[in-house]
């Protein structure tokens, strides 16, 4: 269930896993495939695309990397 | 030093990562992750009552996670994991730092939070800091 404090974290797709997780291994310098062995039911390309969304936000940017 | 045996029987939600349950696992920790039982994108409700089925402690990283007092009732109980950073590394260290405070006892009923350097367990709202 969704509490409207945390509405903002989006998900990736296919999965519960808030994108936020992905930024912080990439902030920290994992790779995707390290990611991706950690959530093993995520597709390579759904981790991908929440990427390149991510990309082109601004804001985010500033804050993932 | 070898690490002490930690007699926890845990099933880990979907927001919990595969390495660290390998990692817990290495510890002596008896844990089932949601995704080896086919559970993806199921809801909380749903990861609370089969771990309680398997008689087993939920364990998640979700701080959005939901539960309420009633679903705790008779319930082994929910860790909510939440160190600085989400990664598996992050999350194995404040496991292993922590675990060893813990019992079945413990946690059953309970809402144990862990962050980096302490322990809240909550049950029935009536707060407790357990120093690690």
């Amino acid at each position: 269930m969704t509490n409207p404090k945390f509405k903002e974290n989006k998900i990736i797709k296919g999965s519960k896993v808030s994108i936020s997780v992905l930024i912080d291994y990439i902030k920290e310098g994992y790779s995707l495939s390290e990611f991706l062995s950690d959530y093993p039911w995520i597709k390579r390309s759904d981790a991908q695309k929440a990427l390149d969304e991510l990309k082109q936000k601004e804001y985010p940017i500033k804050y993932a990397f | 030093m070898p690490f002490k045996k930690i007699r926890l029987q845990i099933y880990a939600d979907e927001n919990f990562p595969v390495g660290s349950v390998r990692f817990l696992r290495s510890l002596g920790i008896s844990i089932i992750h949601a995704y080896s039982m086919g559970n993806i994108q199921k809801s909380d409700l749903f990861h609370l009552k089969i771990s309680k089925t398997l008689n087993r402690i939920l364990i998640t990283r979700d701080r959005d996670f939901y539960y309420n007092w009633q679903t705790l009732k008779d319930h082994p109980g929910v860790i909510l994991i939440s160190p600085g950073s989400q990664t598996s590394y992050a999350i194995n260290q404040v496991c292993k730092k922590s675990f060893k405070k813990l019992s079945t006892k413990i946690v059953k009923e309970s809402l144990i939070k862990i962050s980096a350097n302490k322990i809240i367990r909550n049950k029935n709202n009536i707060l407790e800091e357990i120093k690690i």
